[in-house]
């Protein structure tokens, strides 16, 4: 029930039942308890750290992504609902064609047919590179 | 009206006065020491103030030490600075005492403060109300409610207790809270519901997710216009469809603000009822940034009912109307723009030209033949006249070229005659390109970026490693003079760059400096020697470690753990531990530089341990250490703070998370995004990827 009434809706009825939904919604918006509090999720529905002996795998892609402002973005919550992938590092261009991104994954967790497989499935264009970063890092 | 030029270089001074005064009376304590004169009864009052909880008592104003020297005292100020509040009969002192308490962030101080709620003076109780809330604790709570309520209280004090109960994460606040938001003041009293608001928005967490929809709804809806604005910045971050029919009326609130964040907050939403609404708006539109809300919402929304409405506006009447729909189709960077783009590339005014050539530059599209057509588009704009114009088909065409153009940027931009465009303008139009071919690693620009970067025109990351990856023995000889100068723009560039006598140079810094232990020499001296990591300087750096300032202990061991000394970590630790909770922040930066293996194998498993500390200053600031060198495995602490009880440690994580320069921290905070399962902690990292 919304917290605030609008004054002017506000009808003062004789009836007895009319003043008691009055009262009730009053008392609702006056302080009236905030409702159940917040659930806090387990483990399980958030990011947790991997260790760093579990085995990872990179790939090197050069990718074009549905046009949007936030192409980049929506690319990586898509795919890191997969718990397979560990990071998505992508290269400095602006935009969402060509972009190079280096991908590490965990093979243990996620084949890499299935990892390209979602990758095609989220991209427009998906071609193999080396990897973008120590590319880009070069002055 | 008349205008009065004098105003804004009056205030501006009048606002540098108090930091003035400080810098001077800290050089002077410290010039004092060093020369070994008496000391004045401030200085001998400062002195004390570590060893004589009395020492506040009965000081005067003019004997006063300034807050930045009592400060440097760390946390072994706290009990004079409360005898200070609790028995100086001067409120003026009582406030300084009471803001220096709030720096400090010493919990210790609690009790002390919770009794100064009663204190006489309206002033000393907003600080000591202020501090109260930077020191969240439950105990807190209802002396400060019972103090909001007292119907004599000053409004300011009000408006303190409201903001200080945003800190403090309690079922009581919130119940407080949603209750001061409903009862609408009398005319002649003062409306504290958007502080209110404002304050319950901070406690969200504690709030079930239907309750606090609710309430934002009930707010958007409410006769205060400063609460409706609030209102809809927290629909843009709930992003609830619940709330678009509340949001649709507020597009012809008759505030601009109001307007524009309630279409902002109807694109974030996505909700495609919205759709036929922001239609209707468009033709009407009178603003630029309007204009750009309602089309990225529409094209979130209903992509073709886009293009076509934005059909009409592109070949509007009013050239500002053309420019802004140029502009508009190049952000939402689609191809299916190009042909309307090519009408406004054709356009009378030079303006919708311009604005058109720079959104042809944006639009991205994987066929070969319609980047082509984009190329060919902007050709005749290349050797345009109109110098504006070329230089933003230049940069435009070699967008579309995938950086392919860097001979149109040097040869027509780069090597522009200034005599035929002036000056200034030149100069301006060669810097731009100068940057875009070093960013490219060109060689041709090396010249002109050395003297740019050396006297300060163009000092970006970039530019500076580019420089740094040709620097020859002469650039090195520069760069080291400019330092030597006192140019500390280019403190990381010697320090990179190790040119022939820099740490001799360093060293006479540091020793010139000896007297002014808090100046710039003698931090960036300390920077450089524990860069270029000789070992043979450590004695006069742990010489200079020995020393009660903060900032130079800092400094000082961060360069001895540099350079091989183990122990400087817990030197470092410790200093961490006595700094005033206003301080940590900047302290990330000063020990973070310390990205060497041998200082980071010592001072990591610290600052890891530090992270578990009960004072969240103290844990949240260890983490951000570790988020620049680590982000990995640091970047779990904060996002764990984002998920606290506590709403003080929540937008203190926040804080350091939005302020992390590290794009590597931007990815994985995506990562937590998307595998989050909490609504709040999904909306606040959210919100720090906007802001990114």
């Amino acid at each position: 029930m919304p917290l605030f009434r609008d004054p002017l809706s506000v009808v003062v009825s004789p009836r007895p039942m009319t003043r008691l939904v009055l009262a009730l919604t009053l008392l609702s918006g006056c302080g009236g308890p905030p409702g159940p509090q917040a659930e806090h999720p387990s483990p399980s529905s958030r990011d947790v750290p991997v260790p760093a002996s579990v085995q990872r795998a990179r790939v090197g892609l050069l990718l074009s992504l549905p046009p949007a402002a936030d192409c980049e973005e929506q690319f990586d919550l898509k795919l890191y609902e997969d718990r397979g992938v560990d990071l998505i590092d992508w290269d400095d261009h602006p935009g969402c064609i060509d972009r190079g991104v280096d991908i590490t994954y965990f093979p243990e967790r996620l084949a890499r047919p299935q990892l390209m497989q979602r990758v095609k499935d989220l991209a427009t264009v998906v071609e193999t590179s080396p990897p973008q970063k120590a590319a880009k890092k070069a002055p | 009206m008349t205008k009065k030029p004098w105003i804004g270089p009056l205030a501006l001074t009048a606002g540098l006065l108090p930091a003035a005064i400080g810098l001077v009376q800290a050089y002077r304590v410290s010039h004092s020491e060093a020369a070994g004169r008496p000391l004045t009864p401030r200085e001998r009052i400062l002195r004390e103030i570590p060893d004589d909880p009395k020492v506040l008592i009965n000081v005067k104003y003019r004997d006063m030490p300034g807050t930045p020297d009592i400060l440097d005292w760390g946390k072994r100020s706290t009990r004079a600075l409360e005898r200070c509040l609790a028995d100086n009969v001067d409120a003026a002192i009582r406030v300084r005492c009471a803001v220096t308490l709030n720096a400090l962030g010493d919990r210790r101080a609690l009790e002390t403060l919770q009794t100064a709620l009663a204190d006489w003076d309206a002033n000393v109780r907003r600080e000591v109300v202020r501090a109260l809330g930077q020191m969240p604790d439950a105990s807190s709570v209802d002396p400060l409610i019972a103090l909001y309520r007292r119907t004599d209280e000053a409004g300011h004090v009000r408006y303190a207790v409201l903001r200080a109960l945003s800190n403090i994460s309690d079922q009581r606040v919130v119940t407080f809270l949603r209750k001061e938001m409903a009862s609408k003041p009398d005319e002649d009293e003062a409306d504290f519901r958007p502080a209110a608001f404002r304050a319950l928005w901070a406690q969200r967490h504690l709030m079930a997710r239907s309750t606090l929809v609710g309430d934002v709804r009930a707010v958007l809806r409410s006769d205060n216009d400063d609460m409706v604005y609030e209102a809809t910045l927290a629909s843009a971050e709930l992003r609830t469809p619940g709330l678009v029919d509340s949001l649709i009326p507020l597009m012809e609130h008759k505030w601009e603000g109001v307007r524009n964040k309630a279409v902002y907050a109807l694109g974030r939403i996505g909700d495609k009822k919205a759709t036929k609404a922001l239609l209707d708006r468009l033709p009407k539109v009178r603003e630029s940034r309007m204009l750009n809300n309602i089309a990225f919402a529409l094209e979130r929304l209903d992509k073709d009912a886009f293009y076509d409405a934005i059909d009409d506006l592109a070949t509007h009447k009013q050239a500002v109307i053309r420019l802004n729909a140029a502009f508009v189709l190049g952000d939402v960077r689609h191809a299916e723009g190009l042909p309307l783009l090519e009408k406004a590339l054709a356009d009378d005014s030079e303006y919708v030209q311009t604005s058109a050539i720079v959104a042809v530059g944006k639009l991205g599209t994987t066929d070969e033949s319609k980047r082509q057509q984009a190329i060919e588009a902007l050709k005749p704009f290349v050797n345009e006249g109109n110098i504006t114009m070329r230089e933003h088909a230049i940069y435009a065409t070699h967008q579309l070229s995938k950086g392919g153009r860097l001979d149109l940027i040097h040869d027509k931009l780069f090597e522009i005659d200034p005599s035929r465009y002036g000056y200034s303008t030149a100069r301006n139009i060669q810097r731009r390109a100068a940057i875009a071919l070093a960013e490219a690693g060109d060689p041709r620009v090396k010249s002109y970026i050395a003297d740019c970067v050396l006297h300060g025109g163009c000092s970006y990351p970039s530019t500076r490693s580019y420089l740094q990856a040709r620097a020859d023995d002469s650039i090195k000889g520069q760069v080291l003079l400019g330092w030597a100068r006192g140019n500390y723009g280019l403190t990381s560039m010697v320090a990179a760059l190790d040119p022939k006598g820099a740490q001799p140079i360093a060293k006479a810094v540091l020793e010139d400096a000896w007297g002014r232990p808090r100046s710039w020499h003698t931090r960036e001296s300390l920077q450089v020697l524990g860069k270029l990591g000789d070992a043979s300087v450590l004695p006069l750096v742990q010489r200079r470690t020995n020393i009660r300032y903060l900032w130079p202990r800092v400094h000082g061991n961060v360069a001895a753990l540099r350079l091989g000394d183990s122990n400087a970590a817990d030197h470092v630790v410790a200093a961490l531990k006595q700094m005033p909770a206003d301080w940590l922040p900047r302290s990330v930066t000063a020990i973070a530089v310390a990205d060497e293996k041998i200082a980071r194998d010592s001072l990591e498993p610290k600052l890891e341990a530090l992270q578990k500390e009960t004072d969240v200053d103290l844990a949240l600031a260890a983490a951000a250490i570790r988020l620049r060198w680590s982000p990995d495995e640091a970047v779990f602490r904060l996002v764990d703070g984002l998920r606290s009880k506590s709403s003080y440690e929540r937008d203190l994580a926040e804080r350091y998370l939005a302020r992390a320069p590290d794009e590597r921290v931007t990815f994985l905070l995506r990562r937590a995004l998307a595998r989050e399962g909490s609504d709040d902690v999904a909306d606040r990292l959210r919100s720090i990827l906007d802001d990114r």
